[in-house]
């Protein structure tokens, strides 16, 4: 393409500026309930209940200090290391069997793809007095391993089903390039397939982490003092006998989910760059 | 979560309470006092109220021996004792030790047979039932009304259903109430008029809620209050989901002229400017009469040990040091608590008007079941009074229909004396 | 990246001229897949077969255990409310993937232009799907009350009086999907974006016209993506717990309880784990028949794609 822009294709782009409105639009809509959350947290407690609703108030920085003050940052601390363990380790072995299964005609790979869906699809009250119990059985009660290890199940299989596709994507021809230069299977996987597949690594991670961090019922359960999870303490901290404490519980969601932004914008341009899903069936 | 725990060598004793507005101060009182004098470490854990069941039987069946003292709520005494989580304290290692300062007679009776003796039979109380914990929080739903907008509060249901049309305009409803189905919502609400009415939920002796629950006093009383959403129109009809939380708001923000609330639970709240919008205008009357008698809703806590506490002793040194003296009356001035004491000598320390009212009520409190099946009843009949609020049932139905699936949940139950 | 729509690669090493390379490698593919299977495995094993077992008892949390065969199972499926929730569930789950899914796709088509700025607005549309659901459904919550929310007072604004959001039985039902859809659609979006890339230079070059070219180019490559977010959506809406907990409490009555909130009451708040168990059972049961379906219907609409995309190209 020549450094000047043809006649047609300056008009073009003036007409793809009417796309703004609309993105506009659609980013109004959903940022609207995330400015009401996020203004609760500047709100004094008096005002929450106001109606005609209080738009605009004298913001305070007490709820803030409230949530700095309480257990809650112990308990952010401990989330952000079981989601990041739970990232690593289930996106580790994803991988692995995602390239697994992308490079080789198992007999029964429907099956096993399914089974590993699956193991999404159980309800956490079937599984919180089991796991209870195995945990226990380990003395892992109340640890990080423990959380780790049952939140990759869950994370294991979105992974896996979301990495499959982007292997499938790779050309051959390129593996076997690799290999007529003398690469090992390991080798071409990892200097050549991984590489590839960075994109979709990165959205596993994002999604691997939003779940563990998120997640409540397993993490009630299974945490009760040293490893006691984000949500857990939201409903322990700011769910009291008063009601709820809303300036508490904003201020408290919004110190959670910042590392997750800071994190999906650190990966933004690796965000399923590239994947178009190739084989699924 | 705090240090305390991580040395073992020392003796620590852990607690499990609900996030209760005492709680703060009883662990503040524990670092001050109970710890340099006994050289017992205190780490005290609150956890959210509506999770606290399930998180103690969670540690039964896992056979813990994490926590030393659990404290719990009147209607999970029945499940507690049935797991196995309690133990028992009226024994010659504890309330039958000669030296020990805590005297069950030095406790209101109406509290006492109600709170930590089971099984206990509200119709006949008895003062020598198996003790499993000693008091902790006590608390009655009292009436909370404006008094810059009426001269006094309404006395009986009548009167209130009256004071409420009158009061309500544009900008305010005359009551308000916690309509939910979850928890103890709208039942809280019901309960104050059914058995005012002389209704009653069952007959604790045979088991029986049909034809009991579903009398006509009960269906009477029913109506009365589903009438006053969506036929006076005086109660705000988004209340049918409201919680405990949007019940005192409504109040806190100026939109509800009157509803009921714990006392003395919520302490000053509707004094204190940072959450209230209503600061001195709020009085504090005893739960509205009914055509027949005045009952008032308990709720109230127990405190007790763990049978798998490995430091029972210790653990035991602490509800004797919470029981004492200068413990109590510390708990009774410190205004955030919002505590009464339940020792009948220490009445006379509760001075401010929401302590007072709960003294008022005491002879008018009344409990709903403690049996380990009572989340399954509640449930049932939450589920029946929400659609008749709401108007999807017609009250009758609703309780003809509660009391019939309550009926199957009696009927099987071990502790049906039919089943014996 | 390939640049060809058609150059989808075979999914068969043997049929492929690599094939002599299949042969050497076999047992490869295998030590990779082998670990996480067997961590899996061993992982899933006991809790599954325990929870089988709570719903053969008359199972409660620190009470008694007695075996009660298929009694549970047998009570449930002639209780009627039981199918009442089922039929609800459903209905949240197609109503709520169905509006995720057009919107979803809506989202991605107008955020998929590549405008200065566009980016911001993309990641702003992704945080909802970051929050706990837990908060989100106590936020929503209290915007949709029907006394003081944020959404009541648009309301009344615009002359519709003060709907009773989380009250009247259809709005109930409504607020519930509503929840899950602002959380979930950037879910989708996400995937609809990621597909719509790959065709971004095909589409913007064609000289058809935009539905032509959306229905012959666009859409093929967005098959897959679509029924993924389908997939997943569906497992996960169909397990919809937080939202129908906080938000309606399953009222009114228990007219908006879904099937996991009911295992929640029943086996978590009135401890008969052994019925939430079974509970339970029945929602793998019935999300597994879903998920084969979907799947069988991916597999179909992933051949005819590939087609499409073939007679796309040729044009």
């Amino acid at each position: 393409m020549s450094a000047a822009i043809p006649a047609n294709q300056v008009k073009h782009r003036g007409r793809r500026f009417v796309w703004y409105l609309p993105a506009i639009l659609i980013t109004a809509v959903f940022a609207f309930p995330l400015y009401w959350i996020g203004s609760m947290a500047f709100k004094p407690a008096r005002i929450v209940q106001n109606y005609p609703p209080s738009f605009r108030f004298s913001p305070t920085l007490d709820n803030f200090r409230q949530v700095f003050d309480s257990t809650y940052p112990d308990a952010m601390r401990n989330s952000l290391i079981i989601a990041v363990g739970t990232a690593v380790f289930s996106v580790f072995c994803a991988t692995l069997t995602a390239y697994g299964l992308s490079r080789h005609n198992f007999r029964r790979k429907d099956n096993l793809l399914f089974w590993i869906l699956s193991l999404r699809m159980l309800p956490a009250v079937a599984v919180i007095v089991p796991y209870s119990r195995m945990v226990r059985w380990f003395d892992l009660q109340d640890t990080y391993a423990a959380m780790i290890l049952v939140y990759s199940i869950f994370n294991i299989s979105f992974s896996v089903w979301l990495l499959k596709g982007f292997f499938d994507e790779i050309p051959k021809e390129m593996e076997e390039a690799a290999r007529i230069d003398g690469y090992g299977p390991w080798k071409v996987f990892t200097d050549v397939a991984v590489p590839l597949v960075i994109p979709g690594i990165a959205t596993a991670l994002v999604f691997s982490i939003i779940f563990s961090i998120n997640e409540f019922l397993l993490a009630f359960v299974l945490t009760q003092r040293e490893a006691v999870t984000a949500p857990v303490a939201l409903t322990n901290v700011f769910i009291t006998t008063f009601g709820v404490n809303w300036g508490g519980l904003s201020a408290a969601a919004m110190v959670l989910v910042a590392p997750v932004i800071v994190f999906a914008v650190l990966v933004r341009n690796h965000l399923l760059r590239g994947m178009s899903f190739g084989q699924l069936d | 979560m705090r240090p305390g725990h991580f040395v073992k060598a020392q003796a620590t004793l852990n607690v499990l309470a609900p996030q209760w507005p005492q709680g703060p101060k009883e662990q503040a009182l524990a670092a001050e006092t109970f710890t340099p004098e006994s050289g017992i470490a205190v780490n005290f854990e609150a956890v959210n109220y509506a999770t606290l069941e399930q998180r103690v039987k969670l540690l039964v069946e896992g056979q813990s021996a994490d926590y030393d003292i659990y404290d719990y709520d009147s209607q999970w005494l029945g499940g507690f004792v049935a797991a196995g989580a309690l133990e028992r304290l009226d024994t010659d290692q504890f309330l039958g030790n000669p030296d020990t300062t805590i005297q069950m007679d030095s406790f209101f009776p109406e509290i006492t047979s109600r709170l930590v003796r089971y099984p206990n039979n509200e119709a006949a109380p008895s003062e020598d039932a198996p003790v499993y914990g000693v008091p902790w929080s006590l608390n009655a739903e009292a009436l909370w009304w404006r008094n810059d907008l009426m001269d006094a509060a309404p006395a009986t249901w009548e009167e209130l259903r009256a004071k409420a049309q009158e009061l309500t305009n544009d900008s305010m409803f005359g009551y308000a109430v916690q309509g939910g189905r979850d928890a103890d919502w709208i039942i809280s609400e019901t309960n104050p008029i059914m058995w005012g009415n002389g209704g009653e939920l069952w007959d604790q002796a045979t088991y029986t809620a049909q034809g009991i629950l579903n009398s006509d006093s009960n269906k009477d009383s029913l109506q009365f209050f589903v009438d006053m959403n969506l036929v006076d129109g005086s109660i705000d009809p988004a209340s049918a989901n409201w919680t405990i939380n949007e019940r005192l708001g409504a109040l806190l923000t100026g939109k509800a002229a009157m509803c009921l609330n714990w006392a003395p639970l919520f302490g000053g709240v509707a004094d204190d400017p940072n959450q209230s919008q209503v600061v001195g205008q709020i009085g504090y009357a005893p739960s509205p009469a009914g055509s027949v008698t005045t009952a008032a809703m308990i709720g109230c806590q127990g405190t007790g040990l763990n049978t798998l506490s490995e430091q029972k002793d210790a653990a035991w040194q602490y509800l004797e040091w919470w029981q004492s003296d200068e413990t109590q009356t510390a708990m009774i001035e410190d205004i955030p608590s919002g505590f009464v004491s339940a020792r009948t000598d220490l009445q006379s320390l509760a001075t401010n008007p929401w302590q007072t009212v709960f003294f008022e009520m005491l002879p008018s409190l009344r409990d709903m079941w403690n049996i380990p099946e009572y989340a399954q009843l509640l449930q049932i009949l939450q589920t029946e009074l929400n659609l008749a609020y709401v108007g999807q049932k017609p009250p009758a139905d609703a309780l003809d229909d509660a009391a019939l699936a309550q009926q199957v949940v009696l009927d099987g139950s071990p502790d049906n004396p039919a089943n014996a | 990246m390939s640049s060809s729509a058609g150059s989808f690669p075979p999914d068969n090493p043997q049929s492929s001229p690599e094939s002599r390379y299949a042969g050497q490698l076999r047992a490869f593919p295998w030590l990779l897949v082998a670990p996480t299977v067997i961590l899996l495995i061993a992982l899933t094993i006991f809790p599954l077969i325990y929870s089988l077992y709570m719903s053969l008892h008359n199972f409660t949390l620190g009470g008694a255990k007695t075996w009660i065969g298929l009694d549970n199972y047998r009570d449930l499926l002639s209780d009627r409310s039981f199918w009442r929730k089922t039929w609800f569930t459903l209905q949240i789950t197609i109503f709520a993937v169905a509006i995720e899914l057009v919107l979803g796709l809506l989202c991605a088509l107008v955020l998929n232009k590549r405008l200065r700025g566009l980016g911001l607005l993309r990641m702003i549309v992704y945080i909802p799907m970051m929050l706990s659901p837990l908060v989100v459904a106590y936020f929503w919550r209290i915007m949709l009350d029907g006394s003081f929310g944020v959404f009541t007072w648009f309301a009344q604004e615009l002359g519709f009086g003060k709907p009773q959001w989380t009250v009247d039985l259809t709005l109930a039902k409504a607020s519930i999907v509503a929840t899950d859809v602002w959380q979930w659609t950037p879910f989708v979006t996400l995937l609809m974006l990621a597909g719509l890339q790959a065709v971004h230079e095909a589409a913007e070059l064609d000289k058809g016209t935009r539905w032509m070219t959306f229905r012959s180019i666009t859409l093929p490559y967005l098959m897959t993506p679509i029924l993924i977010a389908v997939l997943f959506r569906t497992i996960d809406t169909f397990k919809l717990f937080e939202a129908v907990y906080i938000i309606t409490q399953g009222g009114p009555g228990d007219l908006t309880e879904t099937l996991s909130l009911m295992a929640y009451t029943v086996g978590f708040e009135q401890s008969r784990i052994g019925m939430g168990a079974a509970i339970s059972w029945f929602v793998v049961v019935v999300i597994n028949v879903l998920a084969t379906l979907l799947i069988m219907l991916m597999a179909r609409s992933r051949r005819e794609s590939v087609m499409m995309a073939e007679v796309g190209d040729d044009e």
